[in-house]
């Protein structure tokens, strides 16, 4: 029996990852970037992902590696009901339980490498993390920095009083 | 400390508010002021987008319509209404025809009903729920059935002819006056391969045959896959139509299963042996199902009590 067919990539740091072309294609983008080049033993580079995160995605789409590809020409509408519903199946919760920087950067690499499935867990991931929490609560979670002014804040309140609490 | 979160574009950023805003029918306007009220960057995001703008409703303060509105003067819209007079005025003014949902719980039917229907040609969620039907719209249309993918009426008329060839996700009828034919509900069910929610409930109102001996096999016997059911609910229906839909229902990926009120699923079995036939054959099409019934004690006496099954209560020996 022949070996499946390999593809190597490298991440930004320099590190080389060989995997089975199947895994790696579950990136649009080094698809497409295969179906262009065709075969060849160059590794594929991908500037924008460190060997850390670029290891997590792989471990992804080696997970998920025969589920059926989202089709290129969906219905948007379809695409939009899929991303609203927010459930995560077991493994991919257990997998995306990671440090925040961590998340962010699977999210980032997953839309560079468009990988559709994968940025959905991502987003909804942090939309689980914002529900049900006010502001404060959620820049607390993020560390984000509260930049309104006080009188930016009292316009903001002032504005929106009626849609309070409702 | 750095604040990761920021590393997001802003692109990456409106596809977490979409998720967190909810589906189309639970999007909610204190969202937004949620999100809006974070950072100066979050803000100018969420005031900039129009899509976040998606949704008015008849019971809020009038401003939030007036804000959508405002924010979003084209893009498509949810419509959530019990109210007929705000429905035909305030609704009607921001175009139908870019409406994506409607959503109307009300007493009645009301006259100019079907022309909004009408002109809302982009439904993809239609809900029309009535308290109290009592009227017979043959002029009542579903404008655009091929975008739709969920449709719940109740006490409403049903468009039967129209719902052929549709790729509705999600189908819910309820309190249908005069209760529909099998072969209404077996067509609809044949042209929605990608169902993956269906509620069928009280188009019977009595239980006068739920003590009927057990029911032969149906004269049309032939399977009806349904590879996407994911949740399944047959209560107070005709005892026909129930017992042919566990008949011929092929719901492999089916997870709840609901009965109640209907003949054949009264029984006070607690394991597989003791199941209908009809029961079984669904079940067993099956290795994921939770099935939710009615049971009461065998002379028909005692009362009703909700009981559950999981696998492997029923799992075939």
């Amino acid at each position: 029996m022949s070996a499946a067919p390999q593809v190597t990539l490298e991440s930004s740091d320099g590190e080389k990852f060989k995997v089975d072309k199947e895994v790696a294609e579950r990136s649009v983008l080094i698809k497409n970037m295969i179906e262009d080049v065709g075969e060849s033993d160059n590794p594929i580079p991908l500037p924008n992902v460190n060997a850390s995160v670029l290891k997590k995605v792989l471990e992804y789409c080696e997970h998920h590696r025969g589920d059926p590809l989202p089709a290129a020409d969906a219905d948007p509408s379809n695409d939009d009901n899929r991303k609203r519903a927010t459930e995560i199946s077991d493994w991919d919760q257990k997998f995306i339980q990671v440090d925040q920087e961590m998340l962010f950067e699977i999210i980032l690499a997953a839309n560079y490498m468009d990988i559709k499935p994968l940025l959905d867990v991502g987003c909804k991931t942090v939309a689980n993390m914002i529900k049900g929490k006010t502001p404060e609560e959620i820049r607390k979670l993020f560390n984000i920095v509260n930049d309104f002014t006080p009188e930016e804040e009292a316009q903001i309140k002032k504005e929106n009083e009626w849609a309070e609490d409702r | 400390m750095e604040n990761s979160i920021d590393k997001l574009p802003p692109e990456l950023l409106v596809e977490i508010f979409v998720i967190f805003l909810g589906g189309i029918v639970e999007w909610r306007f204190e969202k937004l002021h949620t999100l809006a009220k974070v950072c100066k960057r979050w803000r100018d995001i969420v005031l900039a987008t129009t899509q976040l703008w998606c949704g008015i409703q008849s019971r809020q303060d009038p401003r939030h319509s007036e804000q959508v509105i405002k924010r979003n003067p084209l893009g498509p819209l949810v419509v959530q209404s019990n109210s007929q007079a705000w429905l035909e005025n305030k609704a009607a003014q921001s175009r139908p025809s870019r409406w994506i949902a409607l959503v109307y719980y009300g007493d009645h039917y009301f006259s100019s009903l079907p022309r909004i229907l009408n002109s809302a040609t982009s439904l993809q969620h239609l809900t029309i729920a009535l308290d109290f039907g009592g009227f017979s719209p043959t002029a009542s249309t579903i404008p655009n059935p091929a975008k739709l993918r969920t449709l719940h009426l109740r006490s409403f008329y049903v468009p039967w002819a129209g719902l052929n060839s549709l790729r509705i996700e999600s189908l819910w009828l309820e309190r249908l006056r005069p209760s529909p034919t099998d072969d209404q509900i077996f067509g609809v069910l044949r042209s929605s391969p990608c169902l993956r929610h269906l509620v069928l409930r009280e188009f019977y109102p009595s239980d006068d045959t739920l003590l009927m001996p057990p029911l032969p096999e149906p004269l049309e016997s032939g399977p009806i896959n349904l590879p996407y059911i994911e949740t399944l609910v047959v209560e107070w229906v005709p005892s026909s139509l129930s017992h042919s839909l566990l008949w011929r229902l092929h719901v492999p990926s089916c997870k709840i299963l609901h009965l109640s009120g209907c003949h054949s699923t009264h029984f006070t079995a607690a394991s597989s042996s003791e199941l209908p036939k009809t029961f079984r054959r669904i079940l067993m099409t099956s290795k994921q199902i939770r099935l939710k019934y009615t049971a009461r004690s065998n002379d028909g006496s005692g009362p009703l009590e909700i009981r559950t099954l999981s696998p492997p209560d029923f799992t075939p020996r």
